[in-house]
C-alpha cells in the first residue's frame, strides 16, 4: 500500500463521512423537495385561497381609477411563464410601467419597474403556498410586491407591458388602495374584526391584541388595502383570471385556525 | 351598442318580467297555517314532480297534483308549461314550482327556499326562469320567521320530508347532471369575520369538498364581481357553506352531485335585480358546463 494510496483514502473518508450523515439526516427531505418540484406547481393540493388578477401583456394598457386620489398603491405582482420554464436557472425578469394620472388623466408619475423572480419549480419547493391557475398552460413564478408613492395624489393608474425575459406570457397584477381610515375610524375597523382577525393583524406586534393601545390599534386599522378593479370591460379592455392559492398538506394544520384578511394577501 | 329598439325591447321584457314575478309571488302575510309533510305526502309530491318533469303539459297532471296538496296551472302565454302551487286561499306553506315545456331547455332549477327572509331571492329566481330557459324554479309560499302579519313559519332548506325536497330530489332523478341552485342571502355586518362580510357571494355544494363545477362557478362569479370577493367554501371561509342543507343532503344520499349553495350579499342581491346584463352574465355562470 502506497503512501500516495492511503493518502487519498484517507481524504474520500473524510469526505464520504459528512456526506453520509447529511444524507442520512437530509435524505427524505431532498427526496420529497425533488419529487415535488418535478411534479410543477400543481401538484396534491390544497387550496388556501383564491384571488383575481389582470393580466399585463402587449395587448395595451391596463386603467385601475381609485376611489378618491391616492399618495399610495400597492402592487401584487407575478410573471406568468410558459410551461416549458419551469425550471429556468436564475429564474425570470419580468417588468411593467405605471403611469400615475391625475383626475384630468395628465401624468403625474411614470415608473418603469422591472422584477426578479424565482422559477416556479423553485417557489414551489422553498415555499409553503404557490399560485398557479387550474385551466391555463402558464405557470406562477415567484410573487413580489411594490408599493408605488404618489405626490400629489393620483386618481388613477395605467399598467403597461416592459420588454421581458423570452417566456414571459405577462405579468400579472392586482392592483390596492388603502382604505381610507382616518383616526377613531381606523381603530373602530381594527376592534371590528373577530378576535382570530386581530390576533392575525397584530402578529407582527410583541404583545397580543388585547394589549395594544390605542397608537397601535390606529396604525394596523390604518394599513387595511382593498382591491381595486380596472376600466373597461372584461375581455375587450383588461383580461381578468382567477388565480389559485395552494398550501402544502403539512402546512394545513398550523394554518387551519389562521383567517385570512386583504392586507395579509 | 344597444340601439333604441333593442333598448326598447329590454325595457319592456324587464317590466314583463317583473309584473309576472309580482304576479307569481304572492305577499307572505297571506300564508296560511303550515302543514308538516310526512312520508305520504312526500311520496305524492315526488309522483307529481316526476309526471311534471317528464311532461309539464300533461293532462294527468291535475289528477296529480290534488293528492299533494297542490293546484296545477298549465301555462301556455308567457312561458310554457306548468305553475304547481298550492290552491288560492289555502296556503299552507308547501311552495310555488315552476317547470317549462319545450325542446333544448337548461337542466338548471333555481330555488329560493327563503324568499322574503332573504330579500329579493325569491325575485331573482323567478326573473332566471322568465329570462332564461331553464328547467325548473321553485320558492317558499310560507315565510321563514313568524311576524306579526303572518304566524306561521317554515324553514324550508331545513325540511327532509317536504315538498321542495321532493322537487330536489325529483330534479335530481330526471336529469342527473343537471344542476340545482338555491339562492339564499346573507348580512355581511353580522358575519363572524370581516372577510365573509365583505363578500359579493359563498359559493358551496354543501360539502366539504367542492367539485370542479362548483371550482368553475365559483372563478366565473369572482370575474363577474371583482374586485368584490366571491368566496368559496371553505377554503376561502368558514361559514354559510349550506353543509346541513336538507336539499342538499338529500340530493347527494340519492347519488346527485349538482347541488349549489350561494349566498348573496344584499347590496349584489338588489343589483341584480335591477341591471339586467349582470343578471344574464350571472345566469351564464350558474349555466356554465351545463349540456
Amino acid at each position: 500500500m502506497s503512501l500516495t494510496f492511503l493518502f487519498r483514502l484517507l481524504v474520500f473518508l473524510f469526505l464520504i463521512t459528512p456526506a453520509a450523515m447529511l444524507g442520512t439526516r437530509y435524505g427524505p427531505e431532498l427526496a420529497d423537495y425533488l419529487a415535488g418540484a418535478r411534479g410543477s406547481t400543481i401538484g396534491d393540493t390544497r387550496i388556501a385561497s383564491r384571488s383575481i388578477v389582470y393580466r399585463i401583456d402587449g395587448r395595451g394598457p391596463v386603467d385601475f381609477t381609485f376611489s378618491q386620489p391616492v399618495d399610495l398603491v400597492k402592487v401584487i405582482a407575478q410573471p406568468a411563464v410558459q410551461p416549458d420554464l419551469h425550471d429556468v436557472a436564475g429564474g425570470v425578469v419580468y417588468g411593467f410601467r405605471v403611469d400615475l394620472l391625475d383626475a384630468e388623466g395628465q401624468v403625474i408619475q411614470q415608473h418603469d419597474i422591472y422584477l426578479h423572480a424565482d422559477s416556479p419549480d423553485k417557489t414551489y419547493a422553498s415555499g409553503t403556498r404557490w399560485r398557479f391557475f387550474r385551466n391555463r398552460p402558464e405557470l406562477i413564478a415567484a410573487q413580489d410586491e411594490v408599493l408605488v408613492a404618489s405626490v400629489p395624489r393620483a386618481a388613477s393608474a395605467r399598467f403597461s407591458a416592459l420588454p421581458s425575459d423570452d417566456g414571459v406570457v405577462g405579468a400579472d397584477l392586482r392592483v390596492y388602495e388603502q382604505r381610507p381610515f382616518l383616526g377613531q375610524q381606523a381603530i373602530d375597523a381594527f376592534r371590528r374584526r373577530s378576535t382570530a382577525e386581530q390576533a392575525d393583524l397584530a402578529a407582527a406586534n410583541a404583545f397580543p391584541p388585547d394589549m395594544l393601545t390605542v397608537e397601535e390599534m390606529n396604525h394596523i386599522g390604518r394599513n387595511q388595502w382593498r382591491p381595486v378593479g380596472p376600466s373597461g370591460i372584461a375581455g375587450r379592455d383588461y383580461l381578468a383570471l382567477v388565480l389559485y392559492e395552494g398550501s402544502k398538506p403539512s402546512q394545513d394544520v398550523e394554518r387551519e385556525s389562521e383567517p385570512r384578511h386583504e392586507g395579509a394577501k | 351598442m344597444i340601439g333604441r329598439k333593442h333598448a326598447f325591447v329590454l325595457v319592456l321584457l324587464m317590466a314583463l318580467a317583473a309584473g309576472l314575478a309580482a304576479l307569481l309571488l304572492p305577499p307572505l302575510r297571506d300564508a296560511g297555517k303550515v302543514v308538516r309533510h310526512d312520508a305520504n305526502g312526500m311520496a305524492a309530491a315526488r309522483a307529481l314532480f316526476d309526471a311534471a318533469l317528464a311532461d309539464p303539459q300533461s293532462q294527468d297532471l291535475g289528477g296529480l297534483a290534488a293528492p299533494a296538496g297542490f293546484a296545477a296551472l298549465p301555462q301556455k302565454d308567457e312561458w310554457q308549461g306548468v305553475l304547481l302551487q298550492e290552491p288560492a286561499d289555502i296556503c299552507v306553506g308547501r311552495g310555488a314550482y315552476l317547470l317549462r315545456a319545450g325542446d333544448a331547455l337548461m337542466p338548471l332549477a333555481i330555488t329560493a327556499p327563503h324568499r322574503g327572509a332573504d330579500r329579493h331571492t325569491g325575485t331573482l329566481a323567478a326573473q332566471f326562469f322568465l329570462e332564461g330557459n331553464v328547467v325548473a324554479a321553485g320558492w317558499n309560499s310560507a315565510p321563514r320567521h313568524d311576524h306579526d302579519l303572518c304566524g306561521n313559519a317554515i324553514d324550508l332548506a331545513r325540511q327532509d320530508q317536504h315538498p321542495f325536497t321532493g322537487f330536489a330530489l325529483s330534479f335530481a332523478a330526471r336529469y342527473p347532471a343537471g344542476r340545482v341552485v338555491q339562492l339564499h342571502g346573507f348580512d355581511g355586518g353580522s358575519r363572524a369575520h370581516v372577510v365573509a362580510g365583505d363578500a359579493a357571494a359563498i359559493i358551496s355544494n354543501g360539502t366539504n369538498d367542492p367539485s370542479e363545477a362548483v371550482l368553475d362557478l365559483a372563478d366565473c362569479l369572482t370575474t363577474l364581481f371583482a374586485p368584490r370577493p366571491a368566496l368559496l367554501y371553505p377554503y376561502e371561509t368558514q361559514e354559510l357553506g349550506g353543509t346541513q342543507n336538507a336539499q342538499g343532503r338529500a340530493m347527494r344520499a340519492a347519488g346527485f352531485a349538482g347541488f349549489v349553495h350561494i349566498e348573496l350579499a344584499a347590496d349584489i342581491r338588489a343589483r341584480l335585480v335591477q341591471d339586467a346584463e349582470l343578471r344574464a352574465r350571472f345566469g351564464q355562470c350558474l349555466a356554465g358546463g351545463l349540456q
